[in-house]
């Protein structure tokens, strides 16, 4: 990658027209994904990324440009381009850039780049037959393998050069079952922040079994009922209730500006009192973890709300400024060609105290989910919605019929204040990719069981 | 090294490598954005990037490997990873580049009205904007954004087979973003424009077509949970209209993962539903006259008076099926296959459409369509909406959000009267006003 002496001239160049803070941030990345259907390898391929993104800051004001063309000229030049849009005279001087150590908490045992991925292939071949084995219902498999290596080097005016390398695993397996002319999918996801020891962590064999059960019986799923009802949400993926909810309203991005409902609220009550939620980047190789931020400082577990009181936002270096707090390492980008902002990572509802199994037998009538395909929101109004992937109503306190096809919408700052109970059987879960304006990120969510009250449910019927 | 060096050190490369045919594609993109965030100028972005993907062919198999990496050292490493890819392959299906034996149409793809362009000046037509908007409504907060942007970006698919082929676009938005409160909930409203009209450079239009949005939508109420008569309004359509790409794609159809399956020459949707795809149309958003593979498109009815005429077809399915390519590859995103793909116009006008609708719900915002309906592959959906009353034929009460349900192939059959107000939006999906029953609507 770039040398000290050329990073320290693009900074100093940035800083020509009067920035008080320029910062560089390089990436150099290979990603290698193989995709198969029925068990043949439809297509691999592989995707190499160079490139840089300089950035300035003069108070609440920052200016970005990146580039992929990494001769000194083109990159002088682009320093002068983020530069451009200031028009000063040089204020400050770059410190000398001087390592950063710090420690690895995501060390991977077997680097997935050190293998033929054509021995990765026969792996999946074969989970691909298994599979068909297992229902006569099972018309098509779809498994893809992702690696992902990626380097960072981020040095700023401050003096800071720090260096991480990322190394990302994901397996996913989708399976389409059809019975009766009716069809349906469901599919499952390992994935972390670590190399082929992945396969000794999970059993992959246990996911393609689970994701051809689940497949089979989504097939006999009934219409969904419509209304306001008790919505128990199961432990796990369930979580991206409150990522979509509450998360993304926490992100500094949309709170210094002050849009997001939950703006100005540190200290205040905002989510019930059986509520505590984490955002936490250092649980060792988890899916959302990282060392280092994309600007280089050190990740956090952040407590976000302790018993329903809101305690803190996600922030990144450039909303701190508006907010007069300090970065807690959660500025993320895809890659450089996105200038980087506050993001979620491995974001959670704690344990509560009450079992999964007295959350179901105290709801008379209800909808139990098992699991989510996926939702958005808009932080600015709270508006939240998501689709349901596997859901079952509660009929007298008991988990009866499989139900399809239903969303569930409400307000974020709402839902956090009904949510009544809360399990004590925390899972993390998912590898899945988080899309916002600073591209799509490894996130994972989790949550135990927990009860909202008064969601909206939409059914077919 | 000059990048044009570069490709053609690659194309060398690609020559030397053994592979039977080869293909490269080269893309350029240049971006500029400002956004002005609660009154100041909060971020200022100039950059360009370039994205080189070779791909090479051997026994009927292609394995790409993609740079953004354009360092000369990884010339051999893409080679390299590209034979790799196209070994593990297991040759189930044959798979081409196009030989370029066809004609291009020319096509004239959307452009920002280069005249008028010269002379805004960015900072300030923003600044005006957020002006206009913070003065046109007293429930309107502080709290806005708005954003200009504009995109340039050259194309250029090379191949052994002869093929050799270019292509510029340009773009140019402004976007605004408002936030409104009046009792307990803020609303949001937003607008883009694309300045290829000559409204679009009156910093008033833009500020006026997001504060409606924001103000109309205040206060609203939950609808009642059940069927109800549904009228969507043009933009709550692109994510619906755009899902029709996947499902008449050959390759879901291979894979039995559309209903549309079997249907071809059969009746699919109401008498009164023709849907064309206009790869070619003057001006339009995603005007091209050839697709990712090379393949020239051309103008076609997908479903016509409710028939459907063709599914669509890269060179590998239509290899597959003994027919001709239709200029449809598609890239990973869903409709990303049709260019400019719309609702034919009937004959009555949005008013009178109402009018008989008499009592109902109009939509006119669609979120989390391709979440819900990705779960299955029946087309059974739910998504969350935003929309008001319709009541005595016009439109009335706003509604705080809900959900719409019902089933993607049936919902076609269920279309009973379409308004003469066709409108495309930016990704190339036109619709105009179009009333459809059968849907199930939860509220409370």
């Amino acid at each position: 990658m770039l040398d000290k002496g050329l990073a320290a001239e693009i900074l100093d160049e940035a800083l020509a027209t009067g920035g008080d803070f320029a910062e560089i941030f390089v990436e150099d990345s290979k990603v290698q994904i193989t995709l198969l259907g029925n068990g043949k390898v439809e297509n691999a391929r592989t995707r190499l990324t160079y490139g840089i993104g300089i950035r300035v800051f003069k108070g609440l004001f920052q200016t970005y440009a990146y580039t992929n063309l990494m001769d000194r000229e083109n990159l002088l030049k682009t320093a002068r381009k983020a530069a451009a849009a200031l028009d000063g005279t040089k204020e400050i001087q770059c410190l000398n850039l001087v390592d950063f150590e710090f420690e690895d908490k995501h060390k991977i045992k077997i680097s997935p780049f050190d293998y033929k991925h054509i021995q990765e292939a026969d792996r999946y071949r074969q989970l691909s037959e298994q599979m068909f084995s297992l229902s006569p219902f099972c018309v098509r498999t779809e498994i893809s393998n992702m690696y992902k290596k990626r380097k960072i080097l981020i040095a700023n005016t401050e003096g800071l050069w720090a260096k991480d390398e990322q190394n990302y695993m994901r397996i996913f397996i989708n399976a389409t079952t059809e019975k009766d002319g009716n069809s349906t999918n469901c599919h499952e996801c390992i994935a972390g922040l670590m190399g082929r020891e992945i396969f000794s962590q999970y059993d992959l064999q246990e996911k393609a079994e689970s994701t051809i059960k689940r497949a089979v019986n989504k097939l006999s799923a009934l219409n969904c009922p419509t209304g306001i009802m008790p919505v128990v949400i199961a432990n796990g993926s369930g979580g991206i209730i409150f990522h979509e909810a509450c998360g993304h309203g926490l992100e500094a991005s949309r709170v210094a500006p002050k849009m997001s409902v939950f703006s100005d609220k540190v200290g205040q009550k905002i989510a019930s009192d059986v509520v505590s939620a984490v955002d936490d980047a250092t649980i060792p190789n988890a899916w959302g973890s990282i060392n280092i931020d994309d600007e280089g400082t050190p990740t956090e577990r952040k407590i976000l709300i302790e018993n329903g009181i809101l305690k803190n936002y996600m922030v990144d270096k450039f909303n701190a400024r508006k907010m007069n707090m300090r970065s807690n390492g959660s500025s993320r980008r895809e890659d450089y060609t996105y200038i980087p902002t506050s993001r979620m990572s491995n974001t959670m509802i704690l344990n509560g105290k009450s079992t999964p199994e007295e959350i179901i037998a105290s709801t008379k009538s209800g909808l139990y989910v098992e699991s989510i395909a996926g939702g958005n929101v808009h932080p600015s109004t709270g508006t939240f919605n998501f689709a349901v992937d596997e859901a079952f109503l509660i009929e007298n306190g008991k988990i009866t019929k499989q139900v399809k096809g239903a969303k569930l919408l409400g307000r974020g700052q709402d839902v956090l204040l009904n949510i009544d109970m809360v399990g004590n059987n925390m899972k993390i879960s998912g590898g899945e990719y988080c899309g916002a304006s600073s591209g799509q990120i490894p996130t994972t969510v989790g949550q135990p069981t927990i009860r909202v009250q008064g969601l909206t449910v939409g059914g077919q019927k | 090294m000059k990048i044009n060096t570069w490709i053609e050190k690659l194309y060398q490369a690609a020559q030397n490598s053994g592979a039977d045919e080869f293909q490269i594609i080269y893309l350029y993109t240049e971006e500029r954005a400002l956004e002005l965030l609660s009154g100041n100028i909060n971020t200022s972005m100039n950059s360009e990037n370039q994205t080189v993907a070779i791909m090479l062919k051997k026994d009927g198999k292609i394995g790409c490997c993609e740079s953004r990496n354009l360092d000369e050292i990884v010339i051999p490493e893409m080679i390299d990873s590209a034979i790799r890819n196209a070994n593990i392959i297991d040759k189930a299906e044959e798979n081409f580049f196009y030989d370029g034996k066809d004609a291009y149409a020319s096509a004239e793809p959307y452009h920002p009205l280069a005249q008028k362009m010269a002379s805004l000046n960015p900072i300030e037509f923003i600044k005006e904007v957020e002006k206009e908007i913070l003065k046109a409504d007293t429930r309107i907060l502080p709290s806005t954004s708005v954003s200009f942007y504009t995109y340039k970006q050259k194309r250029i698919i090379k191949n052994s087979l002869g093929v050799n082929i270019e292509e510029e676009r340009e773009k140019a938005s402004s976007n605004a973003c408002v936030l409104a409160q009046d009792g307990k909930y803020k609303e949001n409203g937003w607008k883009s424009i694309y300045f290829d009209k000559k409204e679009d450079f009156n910093p008033s239009y833009l500020a006026k077509k997001a504060v409606e949005k924001a103000v109309s939508h205040l206060n609203g109420i939950k609808p009642e949970s059940g069927p109800a008569r549904v009228v969507f309004a043009p933009e709550s359509l692109v994510n619906i209209l755009q899902y029709l790409g996947h499902c008449l794609s050959a390759e879901k159809i291979n894979k039995k993962q559309s209903q549309f399956a079997e249907k071809l020459g059969k009746t699919v949707a109401s008498s009164i539903v023709t849907i064309i795809e206009d790869p070619l149309l003057k001006g339009g958003y995603r005007t091209s006259s050839f697709d990712n593979e090379g393949v020239p498109t051309y103008k076609k009815e997908l479903i016509s008076k409710g028939v459907l005429k063709t599914y669509l077809y890269s060179l590998k399915t239509a290899h597959q099926s003994g027919v001709k390519p239709t200029g449809n590859d598609a890239d990973n995103q869903i409709g990303s296959n049709l260019r400019n793909v719309y609702i034919e116009k009937g004959t009555v006008s949005k008013e009178d459409l109402l009018k008989k609708v008499e009592k109902g719900i109009y939509i006119d915002g669609e979120r989390g369509f391709i979440q819900g309906i990705r779960t299955n592959t029946s087309g059974d959906f739910s998504f969350s909406a935003s929309g008001f009353l319709i009541e005595n034929g016009e439109i009335g009460q706003p509604l705080e959000q809900f959900t719409v349900a019902g089933n993607y192939y049936q919902m076609f059959k269920d279309i009973k009267l379409i308004a003469n107000d066709l409108e495309f939006q930016f990704n190339g999906v036109g619709s105009p006003t179009i009333w459809v029953d059968g849907l199930v609507i939860g509220g409370k």
